[in-house]
């Protein structure tokens, strides 16, 4: 023959002529071995015929055509092996085995694409769980005989089960894998939703892995397995734990994972593990590894909502633990670090906020980050935004104090109740202590300028947003005054509680100011008490060391001789009794009860002096121009006559006459209700002029800092824009007389953008043109 | 310092700051203690074109004690030649020693110090001038002047 | 119409009386400044001089014979240091208080 020696020659994809030119190759094969000598022949086709035998029970079938009856028994069949050992041609046979398995792939590709197929239309997994019975049957139809080689030493199902894998593999269509994972998804959930009942006949979850395994491609698939657990932790832990910040749910998920999840995939690890320990053995890296995930997935989870966690804290402290133990797993703190600083530069550091709402929400801050990391080094990095823009807002300070001195105030002072009060720190004076036994080195992702020894308590932490506590003191003695003078029934014990805990704070020599507030208080009550035991007097007046009180806002006001009369008989009892010192009243300060008697009606009402000497007037005169009543009461601002003319008119005592004076009621006019005003009505809003002596503190550093307006603004012009250090910087450098702290730069800057001289954009100043 | 001296002088330093009486100029008081003024005499006088420098140093019972006030002599600063004046920069004056009152201040001290140098018709030195110079002790203070002249 | 104040809540200064008008009534005079300072401590007499903490009549204010006042205090200090030589420090009179 001339042809071209050919073993294998291609294979024509018809079982029938597969086995014909078989045949017909291996005669031709024997003639070449034999190198055409005859006299072996009878050896040779009994060899012939053996391979012929092996070949034919080897060789893989179609599992949907009807089963052949076997060709040969069980004992021909291993003579022919016996037969094919002695001359080495069982190896020949088992690759030749493993190439019909491969050639043989296209029956698998079939079931594989119809399966695929039906799944794509109708996304029934029950249906497409059925390939891998298919499969299995495949497999166990082709790998039958296999074994026989494992006498002979040859691994042949190994090589059956890689040649399979490869086969299996090599023909899958790409929406495999989404229909595989469709599927893992469905028995993970199956797992534990359904009743067995139900899912008996798909859901039997180690039943799809054994398959899995014994095709050898679970390594193959480990990946679609695991995102399929993955995507099931994300599902898990987005379906059940936002939110929910007042209960802890780790644990819950980690049940969770450990009833359900765990046992499902141990189907894939191990399936093949012999006993529990084993299984435990093989088990444990993984559980760490979807353990990690679910940590991660919740730290994702309760970093976005971080800031609102911090909203609701203590309410959200279970919320606050999970995430410390994530954070401990997983190592994700700069991330978290980063997400709140910028919720806080969102949510939180901007116009829209009140100061108020700034500093509690810091204060939770504080708690929730010293819970979460107790060596402080995430709250550092979260807090020194806050604290710098606290430091620019203009009434910061003045929001601090007015809770400082209240009991129930965001600084609720019941929080410091277990430690004991204690004296603000600065946080400049706390250096490292290496003399101290509990010094340790700062943590590792502590950011420059970290100190582990900061003050702690947090009142001392708000203090120190600010280089000096002196305007913290100013604050509190502009506060303390406004509401020492507003206490009319004379009890001031809440205040005196108070100032004593914050002199704990401040120390007495900071609060000496203060302490002198008090004993003016006090010995006005007993200045009273002693003048009314002379004789019965309405008049209750406080007497202040003016040195020492927030300065008031002072204006002139001639009080009717009615008024005079009260207050100069209690000035004269009072120098009596004080020998060498007098009274100075300040007229518009203060509040008068008065009664009306009226032809008709009795009107009773609370006001201001500046109200009460008004309607004194018109007691001896019952007509009056408001201009008439300004040079009267020497009262420079018409405005602010008008305005108490219009606040008796509303009483309906006065009525104003077309041609703007004004004409006391002795009647009632008709519709005007005024008996309803028989009750003690309040005219005067208690703040007037208070608000304004508060105000006075920032008035005043704000005009002291006018002086070096100019200079400022040279600076902005020749420098273009600056920020607030730079300013300040310069100041200090340049500016002759310049004493300022940057706090109140800041204070001034502040008003000078509200009188437009300037704007600011992200911290940096420029002068508008 | 104790807390009189130190409020008092905080006191004087902020209204110096506030501005200083003309031909007077605060230089330097970084501490509370030791001030430098500069002082020169304005309009006509011998010691026209010159400025000098003083040294306050005060105790811790200021006012009450007067404080030590002479006149800078180094490499850049020279004491006035004036007959109250010694080169060693001590002034004889007796609002410094015997006549020192409480209510006096810095301020008023440079003054009365200014207007002894523009009332000066000849520049001349102290005549135990090299004398004092030679056994001075270390602080105006502890020498004993007599005050050549009552009016200042 | 009759008006009857029933009860007014009032605020006043004490000042000390330095001079020998000083009753009260004087509204002519500087409301606004601090008043008139202690020589010696350079505090207002409302004030209290640099060694005490309460104003009024911890730290009382002592008149000479010269007329001069000064916190009693500040001037018991100088009178006591040996170089006032007992003189009032404006005048250099000999010092009687009063």
């Amino acid at each position: 023959m001339n042809k071209e020696p050919q073993l294998f020659p291609k294979m024509n994809h018809n079982e029938m002529s597969i086995e014909e030119s078989l045949r017909t190759n291996w005669q031709f094969s024997i003639e070449v071995l034999n190198g055409g000598r005859e006299d072996s022949a009878g050896i040779r086709l009994l060899e012939a015929r053996a391979w012929e035998i092996a070949c034919e029970a080897l060789k893989p079938r179609n599992i949907h055509l009807p089963a052949p009856p076997p060709s040969y028994d069980e004992r021909t069949l291993q003579q022919a092996f016996e037969m094919l050992k002695a001359p080495h041609k069982l190896r020949p046979l088992l690759q030749w085995f493993l190439d019909q398995i491969r050639n043989c792939r296209y029956m698998l590709q079939k079931d594989i694409l119809e399966f695929t197929r039906h799944w794509e239309e109708t996304m029934d997994v029950r249906h497409f769980r059925e390939l891998f019975n298919v499969l299995s049957e495949w497999f166990s139809v082709w790998g039958k005989e296999v074994l026989a080689f494992k006498k002979y030493d040859l691994d042949g199902h190994f090589a059956f089960q890689r040649a399979f894998r490869a086969s299996l593999l090599s023909i899958l269509p790409p929406s495999f894998s989404s229909a595989f994972t469709a599927l893992l998804k469905f028995t993970l959930v199956d797992s534990e939703s359904f009743t067995p009942p139900a899912s008996q006949s798909l859901s039997r979850s180690p039943l799809l892995f054994e398959q899995i395994n014994t095709f050898g491609v679970s390594e193959d698939f480990e990946n679609i397995i695991t995102n399929v657990l993955y995507e099931e932790i994300r599902v898990r832990v987005m379906d059940t734990c936002p939110g929910e910040w007042e209960e802890s749910m780790l644990p819950g998920l980690r049940e969770w994972f450990t009833q359900k999840a765990l046992p499902w995939i141990a189907g894939m690890y191990a399936s093949g593990a012999p006993n529990e320990e084993r299984l435990r053995a093989v088990l444990g890296p993984v559980t760490q590894k979807f353990d990690y995930h679910l940590c991660k997935m919740l730290c994702d989870l309760r970093t976005n909502e971080i800031f609102d966690i911090i909203v609701n804290y203590p309410n959200s402290m279970s919320a606050v633990l999970d995430l410390k133990e994530c954070l401990s797993r997983t190592d994700q703190r700069a991330k978290f670090v980063q997400a709140l600083r910028k919720f806080n530069t969102r949510r939180l550091l901007h116009h829209g906020a009140e100061t108020s709402n700034i500093l509690e929400q810091y204060i939770n801050t504080i708690r929730c980050l010293r819970l979460l990391d107790p060596a402080g080094v995430l709250l550092f990095s979260v807090a020194e935004p806050i604290r710098r823009y606290l430091r620019e807002r203009p009434d910061t300070i003045r929001c601090i104090v007015s809770n400082l001195a209240t009991d129930d105030g965001i600084l609720g002072l019941s929080d410091e109740k277990d430690s004991g009060i204690t004296p603000i720190r600065d946080a400049l004076e706390s250096a490292d202590d290496y003399s101290d036994p509990n010094w340790h080195p700062e943590p590792n992702d502590a950011e420059p300028g970290f100190r582990t020894s900061r003050p702690t308590d947090i009142i001392s932490i708000l203090v120190s947003i600010y280089d000096s506590r002196d305007l913290f003191i100013k604050e509190l003695q502009i506060l303390l005054g406004r509401r020492l003078l507003a206490i009319t029934d004379g009890d001031y014990y809440d205040e005196m509680r108070r100032l004593e805990q914050l002199k704990l704070r401040f120390g007495d020599t900071q609060l000496q100011v203060c302490e002198v507030m008090m004993k003016d208080i006090l010995n006005s009550v007993r200045t009273r008490e002693g003048i009314r035991e002379l004789g019965e007097t309405p008049l209750h007046p406080t007497v202040i060391s003016h040195l020492f009180w927030p300065e008031q806002a002072k204006t002139s006001l001639v009080l009717p001789l009615e008024m005079k009369v009260l207050q100069d008989d209690f000035a004269t009892k009072y120098s009596d009794r004080n020998p060498g010192k007098y009274l100075k009243w300040i007229p518009n300060l203060g509040t008068v009860e008065l009664k009306l008697e009226l032809a008709d009606r009795t009107v009773a009402a609370k006001v201001t002096p500046l109200q009460a000497a008004v309607i004194h007037h018109f007691s001896n005169q019952d007509t009056w121009t408001p201009q008439e009543l300004a040079d009267k009461l020497d009262i420079a601002e018409a405005l602010s006559i008008t305005s108490a003319l219009q606040a008796w008119e509303n009483l309906g005592v006065l009525e104003e006459m077309p041609d703007g004076s004004y004409f006391l009621l002795e009647t009632a006019r008709e519709g005007r209700g005024a008996k309803r005003y028989n009750k003690m009505v309040l005219i005067a809003p208690e703040t007037v002029g208070e608000v304004e002596a508060a105000e006075t503190a920032e008035r005043e550093q704000t005009e002291r800092m006018r002086v070096h307006w100019q200079f400022i603004k040279g600076m902005l012009n020749s420098f273009g824009k600056l920020t607030l250090e730079e300013i300040h910087g310069k100041l200090r450098f340049f500016a002759p007389d310049y004493d300022h702290t940057q706090e109140h730069l800041a204070i001034f800057m502040q008003s000078a953008l509200k009188e437009g001289l300037v704007e600011v954009h992200d911290g940096v100043w420029r002068a508008v043109r | 310092m104790s807390a009189i001296s130190t409020k008092r002088l905080q006191k004087e330093l902020a209204e110096i700051r506030k501005g200083c009486p003309a031909g007077i100029t605060l230089l330097e008081a970084d501490d509370l203690a030791v001030w430098f003024l500069s002082i020169e005499v304005l309009g006509e006088s011998v010691y026209k074109g010159e400025v000098f420098s003083l040294r306050f140093k005060f105790g811790p019972r200021y006012p009450i004690e007067s404080p030590e006030v002479v006149f800078v002599v180094d490499n850049t600063h020279q004491a006035p030649i004036h007959p109250h004046v010694y080169s060693n920069g001590h002034i004889c004056a007796s609002i410094l020693g015997s006549e020192w009152s409480p209510v006096l201040s810095t301020s008023a001290v440079c003054i009365t110090l200014q207007s002894m140098l523009a009332s000066c018709p000849k520049k001349e030195r102290p005549t135990d001038n090299d004398r004092y110079v030679r056994t001075a002790p270390l602080s105006p203070k502890d020498a004993r002047f007599q005050y050549h002249d009552d009016t200042v | 119409m009759k008006v009857t104040i029933t009860r007014w809540d009032a605020i006043a200064h004490w000042r000390w009386q330095t001079r020998a008008n000083d009753n009260g009534d004087n509204d002519d005079e500087n409301d606004d400044d601090e008043g008139d300072l202690c020589g010696i401590c350079r505090v207002p007499f409302e004030g209290c001089c640099p060694t005490c903490k309460m104003p009024g009549e911890d730290c009382p204010l002592l008149r000479g014979q010269c007329t001069h006042i000064f916190h009693l205090h500040c001037i018991l200090k100088w009178v006591h240091s040996p170089q006032s030589k007992g003189q009032c420090p404006l005048d250099r009179r000999e010092w009687v208080g009063l």
